[in-house]
């Protein structure tokens, strides 16, 4: 069953002087329980299809169909806000952490914008933040932890509405193997226990192969 | 969200430090700018308890001893007498006036002479106050209630002199004057006395009456003293009378004023007596404001409003917007993880404002300490502070203090929230992936 349909999908930078022609005509399919990785050379347009089918990102042409829903451009503001809260959850290479929140508070954040009480959130954020071996870094500031353990919190802050999609951008390339090996593992989990899809931009060329596919770009364009 | 948003701002607490210092010292700043500013419209804004509009004052003069027409013969008393009598029928016969007012020692509004003396409620020994007197000479047909049109303070009607009023005696009491000695206003028919212990009747009640437009209404009587119940011809009696008087509410003034100018103030020549002109009342007040400083006052108050209230704006919109603009990458973030605009928006209103009420509130202990012992800013010419007429909020303390304290809240929290809300709004609005690759 497809959960992420791309058809189409252009996307061209313009300023004053130059346009620059970020994704060319990608289709993609992505099928429910999939985890596939996305390679290419720095510049491909990995990451701007991962914004795009986060919806972080609009595309210039193309149509985006989730769980058979189109994303439409003209959904409300609010609608876009509740999709990306219920259904995706982000995790980024360089972590984006609330650097003001510590890790509870960072990690409750989804729950309380989706109106959950606060004791259902924190319950549910102790719980996410054991699964990924952080509970005794509860109240402890972003700046305080290691580059694994933030991953690990932004980890935790991605799954704890239990969303159907997870998005990864390069989530080891700011760790060390050791911390890289460990992510991955959560990620793993995550995709064959919970049955999460994942969609993972990634250069490393061994984290890629271990997905269960490789869709390849080159210049925006999907080459495999 | 609300205790998210406090944890935010605790654990911001160095960067917002600055802040809230900032805001500390503009709160008080802004407190001690604003203040006498607005006691100073305040006191302004209070009804004057008459009707300025269409009313004049007769500027006479006389010719000196070396002018060529100067006449010794005409400088008799008698003489001096019948001239400006003659002067007063003349000007009553004008048919654009309505009514008109002979009044001693300068006594009309803003005319910046001041006859203060005591009044005593039925003894000597009884309650007392200090009045301003409105002298007024009761001749042909003068009637200073009717030209100033004061209103009776009960039944609001415009108040005219009674026929007897000078052989009986009679008076007429502002409201804030009955206040004082009766603690009511239903007090015609009461005996009070005067300082030479003469009883004098009161006649009637009018609603509180500003003397000087700028100031508080103070406690006035309008009587007929003996001394001015006839007129009395000297040669300085041209300043001693003067002549007040209002035009038909009909009358198109700028036509009357060139009338006068052109037809009427030739006429006016009697015996050593010229005509310098007419004076609204209104020009009189501007010119009194000039004179005793208050217009200065006034513009410097606003000056200092005007440029403590452009930095503060500037000032604060900028360190809001700083603090905005700086945490773009976190709005990004918020929104990746399905927060909405609105809902961001708000958290970041929310912070801002809690910044501004915590600041605030201290700013405000600090001011009522210096309030405590340096007092408010006072723009009265009271005798006493219990004179001063509670019902008027720069006259309470409690409610001035509250009055500025608002004001001074209201202005910070519109500034920071305008200073929040447009960089925020602007970067809910880009999309959140420039946003997070906003580092």
């Amino acid at each position: 069953m497809t959960i992420i349909k791309l058809t189409g999908i252009d996307k061209i930078y313009r300023t004053k002087e130059i346009e620059t022609q970020a994704l060319e005509n990608v289709n993609l399919e992505v099928g429910k329980g999939e985890f596939l990785s996305i390679m290419g050379p720095s510049g491909c347009g990995k990451s701007t299809l991962l914004n795009i089918i986060g919806l972080l990102d609009s595309p210039t042409n193309g149509t985006i169909e989730m769980n058979g829903k189109l994303i439409d451009a003209k959904m409300s503001d609010k609608a876009l806000a509740k999709f990306r809260n219920e259904t995706l959850g982000f995790v980024f290479q360089s972590f984006h952490l609330i650097p003001s929140l510590n890790v509870i508070d960072n990690v409750q954040l989804p729950l309380i914008y989706r109106g959950v009480s606060h004791k259902e959130s924190v319950e549910r954020a102790k719980a996410v933040l054991e699964r990924v071996g952080l509970s005794h870094r509860l109240h402890h500031m972003p700046s305080q932890l290691s580059g694994g353990q933030c991953q690990r919190v932004a980890i935790a802050r991605a799954i704890i509405g239990q969303p159907e999609i997870i998005l990864t951008d390069e989530p080891t390339g700011n760790l060390d193997s050791k911390m890289g090996a460990e992510v991955m593992d959560i990620l793993h989990e995550l995709n064959q226990k919970d049955g999460c899809t994942i969609v993972m931009v990634t250069h490393n060329e061994e984290q890629a192969r271990q997905t269960s596919r490789i869709a390849r770009f080159f210049d925006g364009r999907q080459v495999c | 969200m609300f205790r998210t948003t406090l944890k935010q701002i605790w654990n911001q607490r160095r960067q917002n430090g600055w802040i809230f210092f900032e805001l500390l010292f503009v709160g008080i700043f802004l407190w001690i700018v604003l203040d006498p500013l607005c006691v100073q419209i305040a006191n302004k804004s209070i009804d004057r308890g008459y009707e300025q509009n269409g009313m004049y004052v007769l500027q006479l003069e006389k010719y000196s001893f070396s002018s060529p027409k100067y006449s010794a013969e005409m400088e008799n008393d008698s003489l001096v007498k019948l001239q400006y009598l003659d002067i007063i029928r003349e000007m009553r016969n004008i048919p654009e006036i309505e009514c008109f007012a002979v009044a001693y020692g300068s006594a009309y509004a803003n005319s910046g002479s001041f006859s203060g003396g005591e009044l005593f409620a039925d003894t000597a020994l009884s309650k007392r106050t200090h009045l301003q007197f409105y002298h007024f000479v009761p001749v042909e047909g003068s009637d200073i209630l009717k030209t100033y049109r004061l209103k009776d303070v009960n039944s609001g009607v415009t108040m005219t002199i009674a026929p007897d009023f000078a052989s009986r005696n009679l008076i007429y009491l502002s409201e804030n004057s009955a206040k004082m000695l009766y603690g009511r206003t239903d007090v015609v028919g009461e005996k009070c006395y005067n300082y030479k212990k003469e009883v004098q009747e009161i006649a009637g009640v009018f609603k509180d009456f500003k003397d000087r437009d700028y100031n508080q209404p103070y406690p006035t009587i309008f009587s007929s003293a003996d001394f001015c119940k006839e007129i009395e011809g000297n040669f300085f009696m041209h300043l001693a009378y003067t002549f007040t008087f209002r035009v038909k509410d009909d009358v198109n003034r700028a036509t009357f004023e060139k009338r006068f100018e052109n037809e009427i103030k030739p006429k006016l020549e009697r015996g050593n007596f010229y005509c310098l002109g007419i004076q609204r009342f209104d020009v009189v007040a501007q010119n009194m404001a000039e004179l005793f400083g208050e217009l200065n006052s006034t513009r410097r108050n606003t000056i200092f409003a005007i440029f403590g209230l452009m930095c503060v704006f500037l000032g604060m919109v900028g360190t809001f917007w700083v603090r905005a603009n700086a945490r773009r990458q976190e709005i990004g973030v918020m929104r990746s993880i399905g927060a909405s605009k609105w809902r961001i928006t708000s958290q970041f209103l929310t912070e801002s404002a809690i910044l501004v009420s915590v600041a605030v509130i201290l700013s405000t202990i600090i001011m009522a300490h210096y309030v405590y012992t340096n007092n408010f800013f006072a723009n009265v010419n009271m005798l006493s502070k219990d004179m001063l007429n509670p019902e008027y909020w720069q006259n309470n303390p409690i409610t001035h203090f509250s009055v500025i304290s608002i004001i001074v809240y209201l202005v910070l929290l519109v500034t920071s929230l305008i200073g929040t809300l447009i960089p925020v709004s602007r970067a809910t609005r880009e999309l959140p992936a420039e946003a997070l690759h906003d580092e």
